[in-house]
């Protein structure tokens, strides 16, 4: 058993869809990307998944199981009951997600499991482990203080803090400079080998997938486009539609790609083949 | 040789430098010094750095809208600031003002999100003719969302009913009303996907080359930077550390920090051992296994050592104090009776703890006075006998043993009061000063040895010691992570936990006499 499959899920905001019969499976212990443009559908299919979809958004078909349990299924109430034990989210955009009135510490603090004996300490503990500098004086702070990667970071430690099966992550590091960047992917991909939690981590950034993932799902338009391990979805893109997206990349290593959109036509052709506009 | 069209020489900007060390709290001190560098007619320059290294500032200096305290700006050579006017007058009245206004329409900025920017209850059209207005430009809207590959429809619609690539067009359209020579690009492409990132940067090479427009692209993503630019700067604490062409600087960097840059920026190939791959600083020095002696470890900084040290997986802690009964009951920890001031203690010491491979010298005091203040010299002298000949007899009682156990490490906590003075502790700087120059000397000696030797200098910190002294200060605990974190890392031997010790580190290298002439209002 899967700790999360989505069977052909599909979405609809009153009557166009926004997503259309979605399949991903992660496994416990995996880093599963999801890439694509703006508008393909990642947040979307995330806030499915939490069961926080926007209030004219529904379910038009399809299932979620987490190990096991079809979420859909529950009432809300034992919905939200799962949700707060089992999963969390690191959401896009960090500001948003913390609440202004109350300290660091205090927010943290709420999402450590049942029963942790030093809640203080752990809530130092954590935001130490997300390279925080002082991470005493952090925890005491309001949200607003802090600047935009800071913020980032207090989140990734919140949502590992819950010690959660499922993690989804939505542009977690985007906001974040590249040397600290890297210590935050390497630091989610320790804790993700450590707690054994599955991570679905949504990017637009092919070059953070390539050193994190262990498999990719390729999103447009709502549709899943491709499927594969990361090794072949980087090395041996299979759509062409994969092909483009690795094209328009800028790299580090070499000039002169990333100057070139996915071409028009290869989207019109991909819409005239899904056979609906 | 063409001329340049912007040129900064020696550059400096401060930023609510003015009673700030000892109040300020949060935000970082985005200080620019001694900026130089040329840009070229129709060249796009890239300035890259992490977050709070100054890029924003520099660029919005550039565009008039921070003020400069020295150096000289030219654009086209012409100065629009230079230093002969900027120590006399005021902003408002100096004499390079109307010339810095003509020179405003030459020079555009857009920033990231220009939603924030947009008036919402403007139409994109409405945004549009108001700078075209202003300059009298013969441009019409059409033309100018032609020009950013935006269809005239986009007109009559508001900022948040398009995305953000297309917002980020409005923006340049925007800043393309006057017919400038030189935009200043800041993020402008980050959160974008790549196609619509790859619209915007070919946007601004067809711009560059169509109509030689100049860009300063402002940026962390380096991998667009590589795509986009000729040239690039590279920032760190206020100050550029390389300045060359993108092919030259991503191929062989000189400056260490563009290296460690380099390295973090991923590439899109399948690696999966890359993320592990963190190459330590050139003074890293592990804590786990190590052998650590704390002096003053009773209390303070010094106690939150032993805790951290413990959590972080040393093999064993010698915590030392005058009174151990305060000392912590651990398997792992052996408490040692000492004071540092008793050579034949110090000794004793040295052979007990004969295992040692990290030397923490924390035992400090300060009698919190002036120097002219304290009616007896008693304070002082033990000043001196403490922080400066207490140290040194440790030192020099530890290096045989650290030398012994293959070298190891010795961390002096010095103070940011080793660098500056405060007349309200004059002679507690004085002796913490000894204690840095004593500790650059010992830092050579011992380099054969191969013992590396930290200095630790934090602000104001939240112990018995500075319990009269104003907040904000540091808490204990994260003066002990910054420093062991700057341990295990090993960027740097020099560590300013802070954000007062590193705004006033920031200061000194701006201008010292100022730094000074700020702390002399803090009198005992
Ligand atoms: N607090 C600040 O704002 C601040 C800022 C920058 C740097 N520092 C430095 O950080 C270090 C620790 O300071 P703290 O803030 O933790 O101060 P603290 O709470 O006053 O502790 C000072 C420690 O040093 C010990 N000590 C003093 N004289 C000694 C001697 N002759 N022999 C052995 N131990 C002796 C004290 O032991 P007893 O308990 O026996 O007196 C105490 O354990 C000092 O070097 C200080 O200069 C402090
Ligand atoms: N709050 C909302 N209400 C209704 N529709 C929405 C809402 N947010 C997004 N949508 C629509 O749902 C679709 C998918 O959006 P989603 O946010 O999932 O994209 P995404 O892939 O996450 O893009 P990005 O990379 O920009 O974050 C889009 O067509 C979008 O316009
Ligand atoms: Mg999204």
């Amino acid at each position: 058993m899967s700790l999360l499959q989505v069977d052909s899920l599909s979405l609809g905001l009153r009557g166009t869809p926004v997503l259309r019969e979605v399949n991903l499976i992660i496994e416990a212990s995996e880093i599963a990307g999801v890439v694509g443009e703006s508008g393909a559908g990642k947040s979307m299919l995330g806030k499915a998944i939490l069961g926080v979809l926007p209030r004219d958004v529904t379910v038009t078909a399809g299932a979620i199981r987490l190990n096991g349990t079809d979420l859909l299924a529950l009432h809300p109430r034992a919905r939200r009951a799962f949700l707060k034990r089992d999963m969390a989210l690191i959401p896009q955009d960090p500001l948003s997600a913390l609440n202004p009135c109350r300290t660091i510490s205090a927010q943290l603090a709420e999402v450590l499991p049942k029963g942790t004996a030093d809640a203080k300490m752990e809530v130092i503990r954590w935001l130490d482990a997300v390279r925080i500098p002082s991470a005493t004086k952090v925890a005491k702070s309001f949200p607003h203080v802090l600047s935009g990667g800071m913020r980032q970071r207090a989140l990734i430690a919140a949502a590992f803090a819950s010690r959660p099966k499922l993690v989804i992550a939505d542009e977690p590091t985007t906001a974040l400079d590249v040397t600290v960047q890297k210590d935050v992917l390497h630091l989610i991909r320790e804790l993700q080998r450590e707690t054994g939690v599955g991570l679905m981590f949504v990017t637009h950034d092919l070059c953070v997938v390539a050193k994190i993932c262990h498999s990719v799902t390729v999103m447009h338009g709502g549709r899943v486009i491709e499927q594969a391990a990361c090794t072949d979805l980087i090395n041996r893109p299979a759509h062409a539609y994969s092909q483009a997206l690795l094209a328009a990349t800028p790299r580090p290593d070499h000039a002169g790609q990333g100057l070139e959109p996915v071409p028009t036509a290869l989207i019109e052709r991909m819409i005239a083949e899904a056979g609906d506009g | 040789m063409v001329e340049p069209l912007l040129e900064a020489r020696g550059l400096g900007v401060r930023l609510g430098m003015r009673r700030r060390f000892l109040r300020k709290d949060d935000k970082g001190f985005p200080i620019l010094s001694n900026i130089n560098f040329a840009l070229q007619p129709g060249e796009i320059l890239a300035l890259v750095g992490e977050s709070g290294s100054g890029k924003t500032t520099l660029g919005r200096a550039i565009a008039g809208l921070t003020q400069i305290q020295a150096g000289s700006l030219l654009f086209q050579g012409r100065p629009i600031v230079d230093p002969s006017n900027i120590a006399s007058t005021r902003t408002r009245d100096r004499a390079w003002y109307p010339r810095w206004r003509a020179c405003r329409r030459d020079i555009q900025m857009i920033f990231q999100d220009p939603l924030s920017s947009l008036n919402p209850r403007r139409s994109i059209g409405q945004s549009l003719d108001v700078p075209l207005r202003n300059f009298g430009a013969a441009t019409t809207v059409d033309e100018l969302l032609d020009q950013v590959g935006l269809a005239s429809e986009f007109k009559g619609l508001y900022p948040h009913r398009i995305s953000g690539g297309q917002r980020q067009r409005v923006g340049i359209a925007r800043a393309l009303a006057g017919a400038p020579k030189l935009i200043i690009a800041d993020e402008v492409v980050s959160g974008l996907d790549v196609s619509n990132q790859a619209r915007i940067l070919r946007l601004l090479l067809d711009l560059r080359d169509q109509r030689g427009l100049s860009v300063l692209f402002i940026t962390h993503d380096l991998a667009v930077v590589r795509s986009l630019a000729d040239r690039v700067l590279v920032m760190q604490r206020g100050k550029i550390c390389e300045d060359g062409t993108v092919r030259r600087v991503f191929e062989s960097p000189s400056h260490s920090y563009t290296k460690k840059l380099l390295r973090a920026a991923p590439s899109p190939e399948y690696d999966p051992d890359w993320l592990a791959d963190t190459v330590k600083g050139p003074f890293a020095m592990e804590i786990e296994n190590a052998t650590v002696f704390v002096t003053g470890a009773n209390r303070g900084i010094g106690a939150r050592f032993v805790e951290a040290l413990l959590l972080r997986g040393a093999a064993k802690v010698y915590a030392a104090a005058r009174d151990v009964a305060a000392l912590p009951d651990d398997p792992r920890v052996v408490k040692i009776a000492l004071d540092i001031t008793d050579a034949e203690a110090v000794a004793k010491a040295a052979t007990e703890a004969s295992d040692v491979t990290l030397l923490i010298n924390n035992a400090g005091f300060n009698s919190n006075t002036g120097a002219l203040k304290n009616p007896s010299m008693e304070d002082a002298r033990r000043e001196m006998e403490v922080n400066y000949f207490g140290t040194l007899s440790m030192i020099r009682a530890f290096a045989p043993v650290l030398k012994a156990n293959g070298g190891g490490a010795i961390v002096n906590m010095l103070s940011i009061l080793s660098r500056v003075a405060l007349p309200m502790m004059g002679t507690l700087c004085a002796s913490k000063a000894a204690s840095l120059s004593m500790t650059q000397a010992v830092r050579a000696e011992l380099k054969a040895q191969g013992t590396k030797v930290f200095a630790i200098m934090p602000g104001a910190v939240d112990t018995d010691m500075s319990k009269d002294f104003p907040p904000p200060k540091l808490d204990p605990a994260d003066v002990v992570r910054a420093a062991l974190n700057g341990l295990e890392t090993g960027d740097e031997d020099d560590i300013y936990p802070g954000d007062m010790a590193q705004g006033l580190r920031a200061g000194l290298e701006h201008d010292p006499k100022e730094v000074e002439a700020e702390l002399a209002s803090y009198l005992p």
